[in-house]
């Protein structure tokens, strides 16, 4: 009453209502003063145009992306203090971000509405930049398109600094590409800091079956996973005293193929200083039902080093990758040395046919050779439609990420007929893993600065033809500039991993399962081979030419 | 009363000078004798300003403190300050323990138990790779347990619940130190008849750690219960490792005996004698103790280890010559560090034989193995000789051993700079950047990165390029000769690399090449042929009937003429029996190559490591 009387209402925080009325009203003219947000240059049409698209970073333009990707993010590299970006579709509202320094984070939910109702359509952005004078300006669309194929929604990767012999911190992550979550699959910090992880495969882009390798401390053995349950097993026989590694599942999901035997690291004086060599590699078939190990004669020769295996979708071939053994690049110099001709390896790309029924291999044949392509061919991987294999290949060696010129290459398995990746880089581009539906390729790429390697996503038309690539998109958009790990062995997969990083390290504490040596191995291969498994020592006097 | 209050003023007094005598000491022991900034050889902290790096720590318990230690150790400017600073965390250990015990008696008869932690914590940092997050989490913890002590309410339910939540905070982040407030606090409970409170502290807050680390955290059980409560690296002595826990567990037995009557009596009696007479005794006792624990745990060889690390990097060749007789092993690290002092003093094939070189070429050129150990220091040794990719091969090596410390971060930048890197290069500027006190420098080399004609005329660098391959050679297995012939044909006034070529010759025997280069010192510049190469090229002419020995007449100095006859005619006195000339030959010639070729030359180098590995 007595307030009323007095012509004031009060709050319940004891302000009467006039003085919040005038502390709003101050508050909103500030806010309009502050706020320069609150302007929208976008809709005048006085705004001069700059002639041209602006510089984003990441380069998302002129891109095909999947309808279920994670924002793309982006900074945009121009002067001003004032940046606003519409981005449309033909259907649904338009996505407004403003930024004062250039960083773009477009909001999650929107960005899935507007992909989602624009499936197949173009993707438009608009950029509007303010400068120092406050004088707007417009810039050329960016364009994309919204693929119709979705992308598997997650890649498993390793992640760990650019090394060389020693590691701290290793593990495999699962990232998912809808939007900007990061799972730990495993991490060397569960273990000793000592494990190396590599080799995570997955059984037809699924969870179901899937395996992770783990070396050195406290155990090399492989993490073999069924239906979320872990076992760790040992792959190393008499035959192979090296796990195995490049795993490849045959999609009946009881056999893995690994390459066995340890590479050797050099180093160049010159460009990038680190390299391997194989001094000498077989295949092994890993039987899940049985626990056996073995081989063949035409995947373990005495002559040849064999590498990098890779199932056809139906099972009945195994492509890989082969060259001649260490030896035979080894020549005399005219002051009598040994020398170690490296740059003269290649590999030639083999197939064998394999019946699931009856377990018996066929005759190799070689499906492309190194002499008549020129380049050594490392990587096969065939589509899941069966349709095309891409392959890495540079000028020498198996192991391209260290090869600047390492490209990738699809081989049409209809025609025969291979090609130059539109995707590639003057850099190296590495690893690479097919999506279920075979339209999206991950793949590694040193592309931009030559020393950490970064995921990339391509899209792969029916014919077989990439499209402009992009980098996996993170929230911050300049993630990528100081961040100093690299991604590699990028594998996409449908559906998370169920198994919790602890029950893994458990697997890995536990005691490994050994694997059995096929009694067979030992009676077809000769004796000496048997014995003496596979490694050509480099003495130090004998140097390695380049030539 | 005034009485009584005189009393009480006078034993502040006493505990006061007490106090102050021991910190003092301990101040002057880290300053004069310790020098706390070899801790930061030690452990070098890796600290980067940005919210990445501090989210990373938020993720494994304890990781707020390892934050915290790293932030507070880039203020470490000088050993003043470092001295100071550990002086005042000991203090303020000491300070919360007295309040705790404070707490718990109602007399004291010891006036000297608070300064034992900070007797212990004096003893384990005088060992530099005591982590300073251990010291940072008890006092955290002590804090903690003080304030609740002191606050929190005495009903059962929120006393247990506060204690609860301040236990999971504590853990979060401090770690397994979380243990010096959750056992002090429940037994204290418990004895104070607080049983709930007292049992949730003692029995459920231990497994705690176990909980986190198989659900939340990603870290072993082992970490999630030990970090920065133990340190298990120390291995001087192992008692260092869980002294400080063993400490206030020991004095929590001590405080819960003093509750039995009979033992009341018997500090009553203590009580009773005069107070000068029990602070004299306690801190004679204190002091002495601290000496003996210390001796015992002193760890000299980290000291000069780490001190001849840091006269590298301050290029303090000289300080390096000074310490290295002081050399408690043979270690190739040692070696080498103290032959790069040499060359850098311009000793190197003059003096290198007047200190043991017992591990021939393996102490000049480290082998694969021990490169391993100590990348950082490998990549500076090739830094300086201008072999850059190996320096960034070592660098790699020492990023992953340190983390990406400022020293490291601008190598690697510099090295991607020089190689034409600059993309790779700028985000290692970015990250230095990053580091507090770097900034300036990472603009610098910024702005050099993006100006390439400003860099080529940059004369920091442009020694460095003159001496960088331009043909790519594949090296593989230990570090060698080839190395060093691969500078000296990229660039023959490479004097680095051939000093270290002929002391590579010299250590390994190999007398004729040393004869093979005699022009090439001419060509350098050389006034006067080196010392030990003079005595190499008369052991040569001894070992070569057919060289004509008129080429060394103006090359050997008339004393190292002298001198050899002298060391032949000692040998011929013993008629050829090494063993039996072997003291006399090293009482007069201990400085020269004869006496290492004859004596202290290892048979071969190692076995050449293979490298094999897997990624």
């Amino acid at each position: 009453m007595q307030n009323l009387r007095s012509g004031y209402r009060k709050t319940k925080m004891g302000i009467n209502i006039k003085m919040k009325n005038f502390i709003l009203g101050f508050l909103f003219l500030a806010l309009l003063l502050v706020c320069p947000g609150c302007s929208r240059p976008e809709k005048g049409t006085d705004i001069p145009s700059a002639g041209r698209q602006a510089v984003l970073h990441p380069d998302f333009s002129g891109i095909t992306i999947p309808p279920n990707i994670a924002p793309l993010n982006f900074f945009i590299k121009e002067a001003g203090n004032d940046f606003i970006v519409l981005i449309h579709s033909t259907h649904g509202d338009p996505i407004r971000v403003q930024s004062r320094t250039g960083s773009i984070q477009i909001p999650l939910d929107s960005w899935k509405h507007l992909l989602a109702e624009n499936v197949g359509q173009p993707l438009v952005v608009n950029i509007f930049v303010k400068d120092q004078h406050g004088q707007w300006a417009r810039f050329d669309s960016v364009v994309d398109h919204i693929a119709s194929e979705n992308i598997d929604s997650y890649v498993v990767y390793r992640k760990f600094g650019p090394l060389f012999n020693q590691w701290k911190k290793m593990g495999i992550f699962e990232r998912c590409v809808e939007n900007f979550d990061v799972t730990t699959v495993m991490f060397n910090q569960l273990t000793t800091y000592k494990n190396c992880m590599n080799c995570h495969n997955f059984l037809q882009n699924g969870t179901e079956r899937w395996i992770l390798h783990m070396r050195f401390d406290p155990g090399t053995a492989m993490l073999l996973t069924i239906n979320n349950k872990t076992t760790k097993i040992d792959t190393r026989t008499k035959f192979n005293k090296s796990p195995g590694g490049y795993p490849a599942w045959h999609p009946s999901g009881n056999l893995i193929a690994f390459s066995v035997g340890p590479p050797t690291q050099y180093f160049h004086t010159t460009g990038e200083t680190r390299d391997e060599l194989d001094r000498a590699l077989d295949i092994v078939v890993y039987d899940i039902r049985t626990n056996t190990i073995s081989t063949v004669p035409q995947l373990a020769s005495k002559e040849r080093v064999e590498v990098w295996p890779a199932w056809t979708p139906d099972g009945k071939y195994l492509y890989f990758c082969s060259a001649p053994k260490l030896d035979t690049f080894f020549v005399k110099t005219k002051t009598g040395e040994d020398t170690l001709e490296y740059d003269k390896i290649q590999y030639d790309l083999m197939r064998i046919p394999y019946n699931d029924q009856t377990g018996r291999w066929g005759n190799l044949e070689t499906v492309l050779s190194s002499k008549e392509f020129g380049l050594s061919i490392m990587e096969p991987k065939v589509s899941p439609d069966g349709k095309f294999l891409i392959f890495t290949a540079s000028h020498y060696g198996s192991f391209p990420i260290f090869h600047h010129d390492a490209d990738l290459y699809i081989l049409d398995l209809t025609t025969g007929q291979h090609t130059k990746l539109a995707l590639n880089s003057e850099r190296a581009e590495g690893y690479h893993s097919w999506s279920s539906n075979s339209r999206w390729l991950v793949f590694s790429s040193k592309r931009e600065d030559g020393q950490f390697t970064r995921l990339y996503l391509s899209h792969i038309d029916s014919l077989g033809n990439a499209l402009k690539p992009f980098i996996l998109p993170q929230e911050d958009p300049l993630f990528y500039d100081s961040f100093l790990e690299i991604y590699n062995v990028p594998e996409f997969i449908k559906e998370p991993i169920r198994v919790s990083p602890q029950a893994l390290a458990k697997a890995e504490f536990s005691d490994a399962v050994a694997a059995k040596l096929d009694p067979q191995v030992l009676a077809s291969l000769s004796a000496d081979k048997a014995k003496s498994p596979s490694v050509v020592p480099i003495p130090s006097h004998k140097k390695m030419n380049k030539h | 009363m005034a009485i009584v209050n005189k009393n009480c003023t006078s034993e502040k007094i006493f505990i006061g000078i007490q106090e102050f005598l021991v910190l003092a000491g301990c101040f002057f022991y880290l300053f004069f004798f310790v020098h706390p900034l070899l801790m930061l050889e030690a452990l070098p902290p890796v600290f980067l300003t940005d919210a990445n790096f501090f989210g990373e720590f938020l993720k494994i318990p304890g990781g707020v403190t390892d934050w915290a230690s790293a932030f507070v150790q880039q203020f470490w400017f000088s050993n003043f300050l470092a001295a100071l600073f550990l002086t005042i965390c000991f203090w303020l250990v000491a300070l919360l323990t007295k309040a705790w015990v404070a707490m718990q008696i109602e007399t004291r008869p010891i006036y000297t138990l608070h300064l034992i932690p900070a007797c212990l914590l004096l003893i384990l940092y005088s060992q530099y790779y005591f982590p300073l997050s251990i010291l940072l989490a008890l006092i955290v913890n002590l804090s903690a347990l003080n304030c609740f002590l002191r606050w929190a309410p005495e009903q059962q339910v929120p006393r247990a619940a506060i204690g609860l939540v301040l236990s999971i905070f504590l853990f979060w982040i401090t770690g397994g130190a979380f243990f010096v407030f959750v056992v002090l606090l429940g037994i204290n409970d418990l004895f104070q008849k607080r049983i709930a409170h007292g049992l949730v502290q003692i029995l459920v807050m231990p497994v705690l750690p176990y909980a986190a680390s198989a659900t939340v955290f990603l870290i072993t059980f082992k970490e999630a219960y030990c970090h920065n409560l133990f340190y298990e690296s120390v291995t001087n002595f192992w008692l260092n490792s869980f002294i400080l826990p063993v400490f206030f567990l020991f004095l929590l037995i001590i405080l819960l005996v003093s509750k039995i009557s009979v033992v009341r009596t018997w500090f009553k009696k203590i009580s009773a004698i005069a107070m000068v007479w029990k602070l004299t005794a306690g801190f004679l006792l204190l002091v002495g103790g601290t000496f003996l624990f210390g001796q015992k745990s002193y760890n000299k060889t980290a000291y000069i280890l780490l001190q001849i690390d840091r006269d590298v990097k301050e290029s303090k060749w000289r300080a390096v010559l000074d310490l290295t007789p002081q050399w408690p092993t043979m270690n190739p690290l040692f070696i080498s560090q103290t032959n790069l002092a040499f060359y850098k003093s311009g000793l190197l094939l003059d003096r290198m034989f007047a200190y043991p070189q017992p591990l021939g070429t393996l102490g000049l050129l480290m082998n694969f193995d021990w490169c391993s150990a100590c990348p950082e220091e490998t990549g500076n040794l090739y830094w300086m000789l201008g072999l850059v990719s190996e320096c960034q091969h070592w660098t790699h090596e020492a990023f992953e051993q340190k983390g990406c410390t400022p020293a490291i971060l601008k190598r690697l930048g510099i090295i991607y700079m020089l190689k034409g890197d600059n993309e790779a290069a700028e985000k290692y500027f970015l990250n230095l950047k990053n580091v507090p006190f770097e900034k300036e420098t990472a603009e610098h080399l910024l702005r050099l990165n993006a100006n390439p004609s400003e860099l080529a005329s940059d004369p920091e660098f442009s020694d460095i390029r003159a001496c960088m391959p331009v043909e790519d050679v594949s090296l593989t297995g230990n570090p060698s000769l080839r190395q060093l012939e691969i500078l000296l044909k990229r660039n023959p006034q490479n004097k680095m690399a051939f000093e270290y070529m002929i002391a590579y010759n010299l250590l390994d025997g190999n007398v004729a090449a040393i004869a093979n280069d005699l022009p090439d010192f001419r060509t350098l510049g050389y006034a006067q042929i080196p010392m030990h190469v003079q005595e190499a090229l008369l052991v040569f002419a001894a070992q070569t009937p057919t060289f004509d020995k008129n080429q060394l007449r103006n090359m050997i100095q008339q004393r190292t003429y002298d001198r050899f006859v002298g060391f032949q005619q000692v040998m011929l006195k013993y008629q050829g029996h090494k063993n039996s000339a072997k003291q006399e030959l090293y009482d007069q010639y201990g400085d020269t190559y004869w006496y290492y070729l004859v004596y202290a030359k290892p048979a071969k180098r190692l076995p050449e490591n293979q490298n094999g590995h897997q990624h």
